[in-house]
């Protein structure tokens, strides 16, 4: 019986993967198209977010990474000339690099301080870039980042990028794809079960003889990694970054948690679900922006109060899927 | 550097010292003792600050000026205890002993608040007028009587919460609590009833210190979000569970915050402190005066 619900599942994922493979056939849209990539961008960075909260930590400074691998792809590229296709990568080891000389001192602490901590971290990033003018170009940002550069395979016509074209659309739906692969093996891993056990019961994976740090830090690692690669892709999409941007700063911390809290941290689907619902809810209050946040926060208050597991479950709770794919017993 | 100059950084340092104190008591009595991770705790200054304008400026109270800023005052601290009180009956005491989930329904709280205020009052920053217009001649030097008033305000204010605390019930009930939540429930002091206690104490503080800043900084949607940071850096550093220790840190706090940023420029004056704030964390978590 699990295994049948196990390849329902897999047979879900599959046409959910395809259709969404399939969506540039469909309509060639830059609206549409855009959303699909920013609902896609979330995904990879909750994804990271996601995979944190499993060691039962919460920080609020991803979106300092993404800064940080938009700024360093954006820089390498400008500065210097290199590919986008390098410097995307090189991003992301950027990421990972900061991310590894904080995580050191940083995940050694509990719950709020590193919560608290992270958030100094975040707005350290930001008064930096502000303040390092020389490098950064400061307050006004750096505009005109070019476009990822054209890829010329043999045999095939070029794939350009521009505007929110189908090229970009499925370059940001690979880096998505390829993160929520790795986040979830990763989880899946003798590394993710020992991390969600620590958090479970701290005192005896001690006493295990576990490192509890190094597992901590490369899962933070690998967050960030990614965090760098989705940043540097934002900076080549729209081709100008600055330190107050939305996804940079503290404000975009905070949403990345609300996606990945409301679709359901309990889930590797949570960090999936959370962006596709609420982000269409942002586009339909378009012409209401300044009351986004309020509903964002009450959908998340509710949630938190009501549905802890996150809107993940709701099919389940509203029609008992469960009984439907043949499980047995009550969900968890 | 002028003896004028440094008086001015001084006097800046006391006041901002000095309400980041109040804000941070406010802090250290709701986490501190009921472990309640209010992060919304910023807006609740920024609810404070608006309160002064609201009540200041755009209503019209009976009165001269000077009763008008103590009506503001009054009403304000009354209306932000009283919200605080609601955030904790409805929403924190579910979360009691579940810390991230009580940070998450705060950060729900943050946005709630911040785009609310940006709702109902605009984007555009306000000031409310002050009754304490001008300066006073002390030797020489010359101080913004605002300022004066603030300080003298603050100092007011930590006294009484220091006498309530150890002289009154309630404030030792509270410091019961604080020490061991079992053994004070054992001995009949109602939890619940010190939890509500506390938050409404706590946030009617952080309104209290928006208020009385109200007149001095502009106000805007977004000024909770460094005095919460900024909070918990000065009981990080004065150490958990004191009260003298948060005082303590706070004034540091304040000072780092106006000599840093009249000699290093405002960027640098804050991130000064939140790099003391990691630094502390990493090296000495139980700050100067705290326990272990």
């Amino acid at each position: 019986m699990d295994k049948n619900r196990k390849r329902v599942q897999l047979l879900g994922l599959i046409v959910f993967i395809v259709l969404l493979a399939l969506v540039p056939v469909m309509t060639r849209d830059p609206y549409y198209l855009d959303i699909l990539i920013r609902i896609a961008f979330y995904i990879a960075l909750g994804a990271g977010i996601w995979l944190v909260m499993s060691m039962g930590l919460i920080t609020s400074a991803h979106a300092a990474f993404v800064g940080i691998g938009a700024y360093t792809s954006a820089l390498l590229v400008m500065n210097l000339g290199w590919s986008f296709w390098v410097a995307i990568i090189a991003a992301g080891l950027m990421a990972a690099l900061v991310a590894l000389v904080i995580g050191f001192p940083v995940l050694r602490l509990s719950g709020v301080y590193f919560v608290i901590v992270t958030l100094a971290f975040g707005e350290v990033m930001r008064l930096l870039w502000i303040g390092w003018e020389g490098l950064t170009k400061g307050a006004p940002g750096i505009r005109g980042i070019p476009a990822p550069n054209t890829i010329s395979l043999p045999g095939l016509p070029d794939i350009v990028f521009a505007s929110a074209n189908a090229s970009y659309y499925y370059l940001m739906f690979v880096i998505a794809l390829v993160t929520m692969l790795v986040i979830y093996r990763l989880s899946r891993s003798r590394i993710g079960l020992t991390l969600r056990s620590i958090e479970q019961a701290a005192i005896l994976a001690q006493h295990s003889g576990i490192s509890i740090m190094n597992y901590r830090i490369l899962a933070f690692v690998v967050a960030c990694f990614f965090a760098g690669v989705a940043g540097s892709f934002y900076a080549h999409y729209f081709r100008f970054i600055s330190p107050e941007a939305e996804s940079f700063i503290l404000h975009g911390s905070l949403y990345m948690i609300v996606y990945v809290v409301v679709g359901g941290a309990g889930s590797i689907a949570g960090p999936v679900v959370g962006p596709f619902i609420l982000i269409p809810i942002a586009e339909a209050l378009r012409s209401f922006r300044e009351y986004l946040p309020i509903v964002y926060g009450a959908i998340l208050i509710v949630v938190v109060m009501f549905m802890p597991e996150g809107l993940v479950n709701l099919p389940q709770r509203l029609f008992g899927l469960t009984r439907l794919l043949g499980q047995r017993g009550r969900p968890r | 550097m002028t003896l004028q100059l440094f008086v001015q950084v001084v006097l800046n340092a006391l006041m901002l010292g000095l309400t980041l104190v109040l804000i941070s008591l406010g802090l250290s009595i709701i986490f501190g003792i009921m472990h309640i991770v209010n992060f919304a705790h910023g807006e609740v200054y920024m609810l404070g600050a608006y309160g002064s304008w609201l009540f200041m400026d755009r209503l019209t109270l009976p009165g001269p000026t000077l009763v008008r800023y103590f009506e503001a005052l009054v009403i304000t601290i009354i209306l932000i205890a009283a919200l605080g009180w609601i955030l904790e009956r409805g929403f924190f005491r579910a979360f009691r002993g579940k810390i991230l989930q009580a940070f998450i329904v705060s950060l729900g709280f943050i946005l709630i608040f911040q785009a609310g205020a940006l709702a109902i009052f605009g984007v555009s920053q306000k000031s409310s007028s002050s009754p304490f217009p001008g300066v006073i001649h002390i030797g020489g030097a010359v101080l913004s009587t605002e300022r004066v008033a603030v300080i003298l305000f603050c100092i007011a204010f930590i006294v009484a919460l220091n006498l309530f605390i150890q002289k009154a019930k309630a404030g030792q009930a509270m410091r019961a609590v604080a020490q061991d939540t079992d053994s004070a429930s054992l001995q009949g002091i109602n939890i619940n009833g010190i939890s509500s206690l506390c938050m409404v104490i706590g946030c009617g503080l952080a309104g209290l210190a928006g208020c009385l800043l109200g007149p001095v900084f502009y106000v805007d949607p977004y000024i909770g979000a460094t005095p919460v940071v900024k909070a918990f850096a000065a009981i990080i550093l004065g150490g958990m569970g004191s009260i003298p220790g948060t005082i303590l840190g706070g004034l540091v706090i304040g000072f780092v915050e106006s000599f840093g940023s009249t000699y290093l420029g405002a960027e640098l004056g804050v991130m000064l402190i939140f790099i003391i704030l990691i630094l502390v964390l990493l090296i000495r978590p139980r700050g100067l005066l705290g326990h272990g």
